[in-house]
């Protein structure tokens, strides 16, 4: 509901009206009528960027115009900021390219904020949550001059390709750390939803941590929420008093951190770092650099040899890697990850090897996961 | 395998997950024993936890940062005040408006604030006796090993019970709520008692904001609330408009929401060899589900609501009756 946009260049100035817009919409949705201010308020700023920038676009295919699109306002920590990020990272590094974004977008509002980009001449649209696959996989054929990337889906078409990251590389990654660290040899990890995503991050954490240390044994608690703070926090409580000393997370905000440092659990966490919160027990995060996939994309819409396809690299390619160490991570114990690292990377080891899932297929790893690894109690609960 | 130790976590999880329910509820309870009803809760409650955490960030004083929530609940529910009281609007409408509101403002101006943590109320033992009530099993970690936010939400609920049944004014805010002709007949300002019982709701919902983001958590998140308004609102049914059932059902809303989260470790179904498992095992993985039992504080909602209605005779134990009509006054 609630829309704000921002054009790089001239960023500061339209923050300001950005936002503006983005409480006018609100008022006008709140009162029945459509956010009609807000969209005219934007209008005219692409107008001014296209007036600027534009006038060899069309024609010679020399500039690029990239919009993102997040679902949740992007904030410090998380999903949408690593992808800001490197959006913010390939928009310094080319100066062909321009990028607009726009946060907060629902997916029922998606089609209408992709119409207008569409209508002020972009020429690719990034969309980075699930809910926008199906409303971009309709729209592709639609616009088949535009070229679609949709993040974390499985629909593609002729001109929509799908991407994503093996992040539970990095996941690994840190189960590697966290066996070396626990002194209880049990690990708690707390998770959003029972699905395959979720479910395979909890099981190459935990081999991670098997592989250096075959006594461990984890413990996984389902919140049922994407963002409830109190809930994860008593989450971690529950995992730290059954004797847990290190906790993984997969909930969009820094309250399993924070609650394991006060809990004296190590902590690890996902797609940035959130070392503040974590203190002296902060282990590491499983980060994404999505600027690892947009970079080669954008070269190739550039050079005009895009086609697309299902995106899905790791470590290697560096799309998916470690943070930040925290402060009192021995280094015996970060070498020895980074060893971990170049034999996943140079395909000496993976994460599967010697489990149930050794030689499975990408897809059956992307969406059909549905059990834990050996070292994890219990059972996945029926989603 | 269910220990001691199970136990009094479970305890502890129980009563810190009460907190924010007996805080909004109560002030649920005051407006609506005036007649009104307030759905603003949630997005009140989310304009509390954040303004109340943008103050202790900005000043280092958590004090000040519950006051500012107290003072900004209270602000908001003034809109539907003025909306459901002086100008007779739809109560329910300009509720979820204000969930919506407050939503949506909290998500904007709180962007900049999510994933920043602050220090905030500390947990603290009660003086001189702290240390031995702590010693109590099971119990004693979890009530008297708390927050300041939590201390006041237990000592609130004698404190509403005897404002509501033993003060002047308690007995005119529910006589509002019961007949408001009679009551303006009889000298009571309906309007400003009105007011009165919609602004403390609104306090109270920015107090029990603030305890999520300053006292329980220390974070900012957006919709970190994650619809514990709505629990709240549900809780005054569930207590039936009584200030000490709210502390029952909030214990049990939050025993729900603990073992929900605790008892996910736990392995209920019977054996292989056990009579009946192969029928009852199906049974208890649905009713032991973390999902299905999110569900049960509303069940025992909806069964509370279905014995009122049945027991509609004793009108002591159903709604106040006033409860969601406006009134004006009827001039000649």
């Amino acid at each position: 509901m609630l829309m704000s946009k921002q054009i790089l260049t001239r960023r500061d100035a339209l923050k300001a009206a950005g936002g503006t817009a983005g409480i006018l919409g609100l008022a006008g949705c709140s009162g029945g009528s459509d956010g009609g201010s807000g969209d005219a308020t934007e209008s005219s700023g692409s107008t001014e960027t296209s007036g600027s920038t534009g006038t060899t676009t069309s024609s010679s295919g020399e500039e690029v115009n990239a919009a993102f699109i997040y679902q949740a306002e992007v904030g410090d920590v998380g999903w949408d900021r690593a992808h800001e990020d490197a959006r913010q990272i390939v928009t310094e590094e080319y100066d062909w390219l321009n990028t607009e974004f726009s946060e907060a977008v629902a997916p029922g509002d998606v089609q209408r904020v992709i119409e207008q980009y569409i209508s002020s001449g972009m020429d690719v649209i990034f969309g980075t949550t699930f809910g926008y696959m199906d409303p971009m996989a309709n729209m592709a054929p639609e616009y088949p001059d535009t070229i679609f990337e949709h993040c974390s889906g499985f629909r593609t078409e002729e001109n929509m390709g799908r991407y994503y990251g093996r992040l539970y590389q990095a996941r690994y990654l840190c189960g590697v750390a966290a066996g070396l660290l626990t002194e209880t040899n049990q690990l708690g990890y707390v998770a959003a939803f029972p699905i395959p995503e979720l479910i395979r991050q909890i099981n190459a954490f935990v081999e991670g941590a098997r592989s250096v240390n075959p006594d461990v044994t984890a413990e996984v608690r389902w919140t049922n929420a994407w963002v409830d703070p109190p809930a994860v926090t008593q989450a971690v409580n529950a995992l730290t008093s059954n004797g847990a000393d290190v906790i993984n997370n997969h909930q969009t905000t820094t309250a399993a951190t924070q609650t394991a440092a006060e809990n004296e659990a190590w902590a690890f966490t996902y797609t940035t770092s959130m070392a503040e919160a974590g203190g002296d027990y902060y282990g590491n995060s499983a980060v994404f650099n999505w600027e690892e996939f947009y970079a080669p994309t954008l070269e190739a819409i550039h050079e005009g040899s895009w086609e697309s396809d299902a995106y899905w690299d790791g470590l290697d390619a560096g799309v998916v890697g470690l943070g930040d160490w925290g402060p009192q991570v021995p280094d015996d114990v970060i070498s020895e990850v980074e060893t971990v690292q170049e034999e996943l990377e140079s395909g000496d080891r993976t994460v599967w090897q010697d489990t149930e899932f050794e030689g499975e297929s990408d897809s059956f790893l992307f969406s059909e996961m549905q059990s834990y690894v050996e070292g994890v109690n219990g059972e996945v609960p029926s989603s | 395998m269910a220990g001691a130790g199970f136990f009094a976590g479970l305890a502890n999880a129980t009563v810190n997950a009460s907190t924010v329910l007996i805080l909004a509820g109560l002030g649920e309870l005051i407006s609506e024993r005036a007649g009104v009803l307030n759905l603003g809760v949630e997005g009140m409650m989310l304009v509390g936890a954040l303004t109340g955490f943008i103050t202790t960030v900005v000043t280092g004083n958590y004090w000040l940062g519950l006051g500012v929530a107290i003072l900004a609940g209270g602000a908001m529910s003034l809109i539907h005040a003025f909306l459901c009281i002086s100008l007779n609007s739809d109560q329910a409408v300009s509720g979820i408006m204000l969930t919506l509101l407050g939503t949506g403002l909290t998500t904007f101006f709180g962007n900049s604030y999510s994933g920043n943590s602050v220090s905030g109320f500390p947990e603290r033992t009660l003086p001189l006796i702290g240390d031995l009530l702590v010693e109590i099993p099971v119990l004693g970690p979890a009530l008297f090993q708390s927050t300041v936010t939590d201390y006041a939400a237990l000592l609130l609920v004698p404190v509403v019970w005897l404002f509501l049944y033993h003060t002047n004014i308690g007995l005119e805010l529910i006589s509002v709520g019961e007949d408001p002709e009679t009551a303006d007949t009889m000298g009571v300002d309906v309007f400003k008692m009105r007011y009165l019982a919609v602004i403390i709701g609104g306090a109270l919902a920015g107090a029990a904001g603030a305890h999520l983001s300053l006292a329980f958590n220390q974070i900012w998140s957006a919709s970190m609330t994650a619809g514990r308004g709505w629990i709240a609102v549900a809780l005054v049914i569930f207590a039936r408009w009584r200030p000490e059932r709210i502390l029952l059902g909030a214990y049990l809303f939050g025993l729900f929401n603990a073992l929900q989260l605790y008892s996910q470790a736990l392995d209920f179904s019977l054996g292989a060899g056990a009579p009946l498992a192969g029928v009852l095992n199906p049974v208890i993985d649905f009713v032991m589900n973390p999902t299905i039992m999110s569900t049960y504080p509303y069940l025992a909602t909806l069964l509370v609501l279905v014995i009122t209605v049945i027991r509609a005779e004793n009108r002591e134990l159903a709604q106040p009756s006033a409860l969601v009509q406006s009134y004006s006054r009827e001039t000649d």
